[in-house]
């Protein structure tokens, strides 16, 4: 077909075809369209994201600073960043620096990416499950580096300028050691962390311990993606909640967001933890832009269900 | 990362190899061939996810055949760094 325009073929098209290029020599049996051949990888890329912001134009990420007191705001409270020793470096004055590259830098980003000038470092996320016990992704932490990690609170930035990268030492906290630990291909993929010392002065998420989340209930996550200053994701919900370990999420996430905490917007309770999904970036000529994934068009993003762990971690206190 | 102890010989010299191919090559198919490519080695699948830590892995569903005429699989998990550049961070069992 000569006379293709890109513009005019649907958002699931040109990332099905973007998505078998990448893959095609792993996966043989990915078909190439032939309509497509004639356009270079570039091309698809500047199409596809002009059609995704044209027709979806959403990513809800929002920084801490934009968020209005209430329980979204709460549910931050919970949220750390995983950081590697070597990532922060003492002051000497009960302060630690966290060791970060600007995002467009760490990325390549193309002009127009949202946050690209903030910082990025952290490698993972997690959230506070009882006084002295963090859940992540099980991918993130697990015994042979447990020890090496750093479990910082309040990585995120005061305002549209300012990130938050000199942190109290009260703040960061030290992995000791794994409480539980599951990393199956396609399944469960989760770990609980003890810390170093117990956490006063942060909210406890809540957890599911039994049952399912409600097929499409609505959901946000919360965490570093890209290892940039906390992200709150809202206006996502299931979109499968049929696998026995984990349930499918439309939600807007990047590396990094792995062990993120995924919240039911109604009860606040955290009912998984964010671990796997779609190809975050695309390449558009020299330089990076996002993959914004069309509501039903991406694999979408798998959250491991916390009643996979939860017989692990102490109830909460009854007040 | 997660390592599981090898089966065989066959599986622990791959992964060893694999540090250094990964190290140098410039894309997920390039990996894939050489898997492909070794002894043994009798199906390379790319698991269609991406595990979200930064950078984020990409897993390689391995089978191949030992010795003794049985089937294993494993799974080897390289990190994606950006800019075309790729590190091994380990194997580990489905």
């Amino acid at each position: 077909m000569a006379d293709t325009k890109l513009e005019d073929l649907p958002v699931a098209a040109l990332l099905q075809e973007l998505r078998n290029r990448e893959s095609r020599d792993a996966n043989p049996s990915a078909r190439l369209s032939e309509d497509l051949r004639i356009f270079a990888d570039d091309s698809i890329a500047a199409a596809l994201i002009g059609s995704q912001k044209l027709i979806y134009g959403v990513d809800d990420r929002a920084d801490v600073f934009q968020l209005s007191s209430g329980p979204d705001l709460d549910d931050v409270d919970s949220v750390v960043a995983l950081f590697r020793a070597a990532g922060i470096s003492d002051n000497g004055d009960g302060t630690s620096t966290l060791r970060t590259v600007t995002f467009a830098t760490a990325q390549n980003l193309c002009p127009g990416e949202r946050f690209r000038e903030q910082p990025t470092g952290a490698f993972c996320s997690g959230f506070l499950v009882a006084t002295d016990i963090i859940a992540t992704a099980g991918h993130c932490v697990n015994a042979d580096n447990v020890r090496d990690v750093r479990f910082v609170f309040g990585f995120r930035m005061r305002d549209a300028e300012t990130a938050e990268t000199v942190i109290s030492n009260g703040e960061i906290y030290r992995g000791m050691a794994v409480v539980g630990h599951q990393l199956v291909g396609n399944g469960p993929d989760w770990a609980l962390v003890r810390l170093d010392r117990p956490v006063a002065n942060h909210r406890i998420a809540r957890i599911r311990r039994a049952g399912k989340i409600g097929d499409q209930q609505a959901v946000h996550v919360i965490g570093h993606p890209a290892g940039l200053p906390t992200k709150f994701a809202g206006g996502a919900g299931v979109r499968d909640n049929a696998p026995e370990a984990y349930f499918i999420a439309n939600l807007d996430s990047y590396g990094g967001n792995s062990g993120s905490p995924v919240f039911n917007s109604d009860t606040h309770e955290v009912e998984g933890i964010l671990v796997r999904g779609e190809t975050d970036f695309v390449r558009q000529g020299t330089c990076q832009v996002s993959l914004v994934c069309p509501t039903t068009g991406c694999r979408g993003e798998d959250c491991t269900r916390t009643t996979e762990f939860a017989n692990l971690v102490p109830p909460p206190p009854t007040s | 990362m997660p390592d599981s102890a090898p089966s065989n010989d066959v599986i622990g010299e791959l992964a060893r190899a694999l540090t250094g191919v990964a190290d140098g090559a410039r894309s997920l198919d390039e990996i894939a061939a050489w898997l492909r490519a070794q002894p043994g080695v009798e199906s390379v699948e790319l698991a269609d996810y991406l595990l979200k830590s930064n950078p984020p892995q990409r897993d390689f569903i391995v089978e191949y055949g030992t010795k003794d005429g049985a089937r294993v699989r494993k799974i080897l998990n390289v990190c994606v760094l950006g800019g075309d550049k790729f590190q091994f961070n380990g194997m580990r069992d489905p």
